[in-house]
C-alpha cells in the first residue's frame, strides 16, 4: 500500500513538478497440461518526479517509498531541467496549461483474497475438464494473471489522485493436430477487477471453453480463405485492434509531431460517415471501461477524444506538452506503466461508437465475403498500414455462415478501409487483456462493435 | 549494488530452513536517459532501479517472486524475508513441480567491464554538436547496469557493464526517414560524429522522390540492422527446443525433413563478445560458443534445463525461454565497396519492420521496408521506394536465394526498455539474395 495522499511534499515544489509514488503487482500462474508450469507473485514500486520549465523537462526516480526518496527524485528533477535552461534558451516562455482535479478510486476487491494453492486449484479444475472431455487435443495451455496498479499523484496545480486499478485475465489455448500439422486456438477471459472479481467459480467458464474446442475443431477442417479483397466483417476483437493500433496510434499526438500520416488529415472526411471513433477516458453510456482513467498521470482530468466524428477526422489525443504545441487542450492521455517511467500519450479505452445493424443483418448482406472473428499478433505503422493475424473467421457464402477457415492475416491502409465501412452493429464488447508497447507497456481497453467493410485477406 | 546484493544473499539464505533451496537473480541500473527532439534535448531523465528475483524450492514445489531493491538495506531485508516466508508457506500445500530443475553449485564468477564511458555531465555537450542542421528525434541512454545470481548452495555471480546507446531517426521536410543506433562501451567522439554524418548522408537520399516498386521478386540488399531484425525472429517459435518439441517453430522443417539454409549461413550463440553475462537466472553458465546452425546445418537449439528433463534432451543452460541472448552470425566475403555493383538492379535495404511470422511452420515472415531503403541501378542508389510489404521466408532468403554475405559484422545492439534498459546484442553482417518477395 503506498501514501494516498503526498501533500506533505508539496514544499519541495519551486517550478511546474509531478510526483508520483507508484506500486505494480503481478501475480502469474501458468500451466501446461496440467502440470504448473510457472508460479510467480512480483511487485515493484518506487517514486518518480518529472519537473518542466521554459520547454525543458526533468525526470528522476527511486525505488524506495520514503521521504528521503521524494526529496532526492524532487531535487534530482529540477537539477536536470536547471541543467538544461542554462544551455537552451530558445524555449523561454513555453508554458504548461493548466488543470487540475482530484479523484480517488480504490477497485480492490471486496471479498477476501485468495491463496496461491485456491488458484491453482482453479486452473487445475478447469484443466481436469478440458482433460476429460477433449481427449483429442494434443496441449493444453492455461495462464492465469492479475495486475493490480496503485498510484498516487501530485502537481504543481494542485492535482490530486490516488488510483487502485487491477486487471485480471485468463488465457486458455488449445491445441490439436490435423494431417501433421498443429492447430490452435486462444481465447482470453477477464478483465478490469482482480482475480476474485472475475474467476468465482471454474465451472462458469466450462460453456466458453466448450466453444472454444468447438471452434477449433472446425478450423481443424477449415478451408484456406481465397485471397484478395474481400467484404469482411470485423468482430469487436478485430474492430477494436484496428481502431487501437491502425488509428489510434496515428493520433497520438507525439506520433503526430513525428510524421504520422494523420497529421495531414485533422478537419478531413477520412472514412465512412457511419463511423465515429472515441478514445474513451472511463465509461461508455453509464458503464465503466476496461481501464477507467479519471485523473492522468500529469493531473488532468481525463475526458473522452471524439478523434472521428460522423467521419471527420477531429481531434489527436494530447499530453500538456502536445496540447502546448497544438494549442488546445490536454486531453488526459498522459500515462506511465512503471513507477520509473515517465508519461507518455497513451490511449485509455479506444473503440469505434456501435451502430444500428445487428450481426444477423451485417452477415445476410454479403454474398461472398468472410467473418473474421479473432485477431493474433499483427501490427500498424504511422502510415495507418496494418497486418494482423485472424486466427479465426468463417467463410460466408449467400449471406449464411459457411466453413471455418484456417489462419489467415489482414491487412492494407486502416484510413482507407474505414471508408468501405457500411455496417455497424450495435453492440459493444470489450476485450479482456489488451496492453499496449510504447517503449513502455501499458494496459489498454480494446473492442467494440462489428463492423462490415472491405479489406484485403491472405490466402494459403 | 554489488554489495547491496551481497548483503541481500546473506541475510536471505539465512533465513532458509533444512531442505530448502533459494536461487535470488538482481537485476538493476543506474541510467540517464536524454530525449532529443528537432536536435535539441527535450527532456534529461535519471533513473536508479534494481530489481531482486526469488526462486524458493521445498518439498519438489517451486514458488517465485520478486521484490524491488530500494537500497535501504532494512527495508530491502523485510521485504526479502517477507518474501521468504510467503513463499515457504505457499510451497506447503501447491503441486509439485514436474521437471524440477534443482540449483547445484558449479563455481562463481565476476565480470566487472570497465569502460571510458561518457560521463553524464558531459552527454549533452558530447551528443548535439554532430546533429546541428538536420531534425534528429531520439533518445540516449547511458550509464551502469547490473546483474547477479546466487543460491543457498554457495555459488554466486556478478555482472556488471556500462554502456551508452542512441536510437534515433533523421527526418526530411517530406517526413522520409533514416534511422540510427549508435552503441557502444567506451565513448569515442570520433567514432560518433562518423556515424551520425553517415546518416546524414543517407538522409540527403531520402531527399529524392521516392518511388513506387510493384510486389514482387526482386534481389535485394539487407544490411547488417535488417538481417538483425530476421535473425531476432528466431528467438520467437524459432530456436527454442521446447517450441519445436511442442510442434510450434519455424525450424521443423529443419529439424524433421532435414531442410538446410545455405551453405554460406553459419550461425551461433555466443558469448566472447562479453556484451551479456554468461550466467542465466537459474544461476547455470553457458558454453562461450554454441553453434547453432553451421553452413546452413541445424546443428544445435537452445535447450534450458527444464525443457531438458521434460523431453529428455540435453541442457546448453539456455535461458528458461529458450530465446537468443548473444547471437553471432558469421560474416562473407562481400566487400563493402564491392555491394552496390554486385547487387547491380534491386533492393537495397538498410532497415525493416514490425516483423510477424505469417507462416511459422513454413519460416515465412511478413514485414516492412521502411526508413532508409533504396531502389538501385547500374550499381547506383536511384532514390528512396515507398513504404512496401515484404512476405518471404527465411528458407529462401538464407537458403536457396542468399547469394553472398558481407565480410563485416556489425554489433546491433539491444534497445528495447521496458522495464529495465536491456543488455545484450546481434552481431551479423549484411547479405544479398537473389529474390525477396514484396506483397502489397
Amino acid at each position: 500500500m503506498i501514501n494516498k495522499d503526498l501533500n506533505k511534499y508539496s514544499d519541495y515544489f519551486s517550478v511546474y513538478t509531478e510526483l508520483r509514488m507508484q506500486e505494480n503487482r503481478n501475480n502469474r500462474i501458468s500451466m501446461v497440461n496440467g502440470d504448473v508450469m510457472g508460479n510467480s507473485l512480483s511487485s515493484s514500486s518506487g517514486v518518480s518526479s518529472r519537473v518542466y520549465k521554459e520547454g525543458n523537462w526533468g525526470f528522476a526516480s527511486n525505488p524506495e517509498l520514503s521521504d528521503t526518496a521524494v526529496e532526492y527524485v524532487v531535487k534530482s528533477a529540477s537539477d536536470n531541467v536547471r541543467f538544461m535552461n542554462d544551455r537552451n534558451k530558445t524555449q523561454c516562455g513555453f508554458v504548461l496549461p493548466d488543470t487540475c482535479g482530484h479523484y480517488e478510486m480504490d477497485l480492490t476487491t471486496q471479498v477476501s483474497q485468495n491463496s496461491q494453492k485456491h488458484w491453482i486449484d482453479f486452473l487445475k479444475d478447469i484443466d481436469s475438464y478440458i482433460q476429460e472431455k477433449y481427449s483429442q487435443l494434443t496441449s493444453r495451455t492455461i495462464v492465469l494473471a492479475g495486475l493490480d496498479m496503485e498510484k498516487s499523484l501530485l502537481t504543481s496545480s494542485g492535482s490530486t489522485s490516488y488510483s487502485m486499478t487491477p486487471r485480471s485475465i485468463m488465457y486458455v489455448s488449445l491445441s490439436m493436430e490435423k494431417n501433421g500439422e498443429p492447430v490452435e486456438l486462444m481465447d482470453v477471459f477477464g478483465g478490469l477487477g482482480q482475480l476474485e472479481d472475475h474467476f468465482l467459480d471454474p465451472t462458469q467458464f466450462y460453456s466458453d471453453i466448450d466453444s472454444l474446442a468447438d471452434h477449433l475443431s472446425r478450423k481443424s477442417d477449415g478451408v484456406y480463405a481465397d485471397a484478395g479483397m474481400k467484404d469482411v466483417i470485423l468482430d469487436a476483437d478485430l474492430a477494436g485492434i484496428l481502431a487501437h493500433e491502425a488509428i489510434g496510434h496515428t493520433t497520438e499526438a507525439d506520433l503526430v509531431l513525428g510524421g504520422s500520416v494523420a497529421g495531414e488529415y485533422m478537419g478531413r472526411q477520412i472514412s465512412s460517415e457511419l463511423v465515429t471513433l472515441i478514445d474513451y477516458a472511463n465509461s461508455v453510456d453509464g458503464k465503466t471501461c476496461p481501464v477507467p482513467v479519471f485523473i492522468d498521470d500529469e493531473g488532468t482530468p481525463s475526458e473522452d477524444t471524439v478523434i472521428i466524428k460522423d467521419g471527420e477526422l477531429k481531434s489527436f489525443m494530447h499530453n500538456k506538452d502536445s496540447a502546448r504545441h497544438f494549442e488546445t487542450k490536454p486531453t488526459g492521455n498522459a500515462r506511465a506503466y512503471a513507477f520509473s517511467d515517465e508519461p507518455l500519450i497513451r490511449m485509455r479505452n479506444t473503440a469505434i461508437k456501435p451502430g444500428t445493424n445487428t450481426l444477423e443483418e451485417m452477415i445476410s448482406a454479403i454474398d461472398d465475403g468472410y467473418y473474421l472473428m479473432k485477431s493474433s499478433n499483427g501490427q500498424a505503422d504511422s502510415t495507418s498500414e496494418f497486418m494482423f493475424g485472424v486466427p479465426l473467421g468463417y467463410e460466408i457464402k449467400g449471406g449464411k455462415l459457411g466453413n471455418a477457415i484456417k489462419d489467415t492475416t489482414i491487412s492494407g491502409v486502416a484510413f482507407d478501409v474505414l471508408k468501405t465501412i457500411d455496417m455497424i452493429s450495435s453492440d459493444m464488447t470489450w476485450g479482456a487483456g489488451g496492453m499496449c508497447g510504447k517503449k513502455q507497456w501499458i494496459p489498454v481497453g480494446m473492442g467494440g462493435p462489428a463492423i462490415k467493410c472491405q479489406v484485403n485477406i491472405g490466402g494459403r | 549494488m554489488e554489495k547491496i546484493f551481497k548483503e541481500l544473499c546473506a541475510i536471505l539464505f539465512t533465513e532458509l530452513k533444512n531442505d530448502e533451496l533459494l536461487t535470488l537473480s538482481f537485476s538493476g541500473e543506474n541510467s540517464q536517459f536524454i530525449r532529443i527532439n528537432s536536435a535539441s534535448i527535450r527532456q534529461i531523465g535519471l533513473v536508479d532501479d534494481a530489481t531482486l528475483g526469488l526462486k524458493f524450492i521445498a518439498n519438489k514445489r517451486t514458488c517465485e517472486g520478486s521484490i524491488t531493491v530500494s537500497g535501504n538495506k532494512d527495508v530491502d531485508m523485510a521485504r526479502g524475508i517477507a518474501e521468504v516466508k510467503r513463499m515457504r508457506l505457499e510451497s506447503k500445500d501447491i503441486l509439485e513441480d514436474p521437471f524440477l530443475v534443482l540449483p547445484t553449485n558449479a563455481g562463481s564468477s565476476r565480470e566487472i567491464k570497465n569502460s571510458s564511458s561518457l560521463p553524464f555531465d558531459n552527454a549533452v555537450d558530447a551528443l548535439l554538436p554532430a546533429m546541428q542542421g538536420v531534425d534528429l528525434v531520439g533518445i540516449f541512454a547511458n550509464g551502469r547496469m547490473y546483474r547477479g545470481n546466487a543460491n543457498s548452495l554457495g555459488q554466486q555471480h556478478w555482472f556488471e557493464t556500462e554502456s551508452h546507446c542512441l536510437d534515433y531517426s533523421l527526418v526530411t521536410k517530406e517526413h522520409q526517414m533514416v534511422k540510427g543506433t549508435y552503441a557502444n562501451t567506451d565513448w569515442d567522439q570520433g567514432a560518433y560524429e562518423s556515424y551520425i554524418a553517415h546518416s546524414i548522408e543517407k538522409l540527403e537520399l531520402m531527399n529524392h522522390k521516392p518511388v513506387r516498386v510493384d510486389p514482387g521478386m526482386y534481389r535485394t540488399w539487407f544490411e547488417a540492422g535488417a538481417v538483425a531484425d530476421f535473425l531476432d525472429m528466431f528467438s520467437w517459435n524459432g530456436i527454442s527446443e521446447a517450441s519445436l518439441q511442442q510442434g510450434c517453430s519455424g525450424f521443423g522443417k529443419m529439424r524433421h525433413s532435414d531442410h538446410r539454409l545455405s551453405p554460406k549461413f553459419t550461425f551461433s550463440e555466443d558469448f566472447s563478445s562479453g556484451l551479456v553475462p554468461k550466467f542465466n537466472s537459474n544461476g547455470e553458465v553457458a558454453p562461450e560458443s554454441l553453434p547453432l546452425i553451421s553452413s546452413g546445418k541445424l546443428t544445435n537449439t537452445l535447450v534450458s534445463s527444464r525443457t531438458a528433463e521434460e523431453y529428455g534432451a540435453q541442457t546448453n543452460y539456455a535461458e528458461n525461454g529458450e530465446e537468443l541472448r548473444s547471437p553471432h552470425m558469421s560474416p562473407g566475403d562481400l566487400r563493402t565497396e564491392d555491394i552496390l555493383n554486385k547487387l547491380d538492379e534491386g533492393l537495397y535495404l538498410s532497415n525493416i519492420h514490425y516483423l510477424n511470422w505469417s507462416d511459422n511452420p513454413g519460416g515465412r515472415i511478413t514485414g516492412l521496408t521502411r526508413y532508409a531503403c533504396f531502389w538501385v541501378e547500374q550499381g547506383q542508389i536511384v532514390a528512396p521506394i515507398e513504404t512496401m510489404r515484404f512476405d518471404d521466408t527465411f528458407y529462401r532468403f538464407f537458403g536457396s536465394e542468399l547469394e553472398s554475405v558481407g565480410s563485416s559484422a556489425e554489433v546491433i545492439p539491444d534497445v528495447l526498455t521496458y522495464g529495465q534498459r536491456n543488455l545484450g546484442a546481434i552481431t551479423c553482417p549484411g547479405i544479398l539474395t537473389k529474390e525477396f518477395q514484396l506483397t502489397l
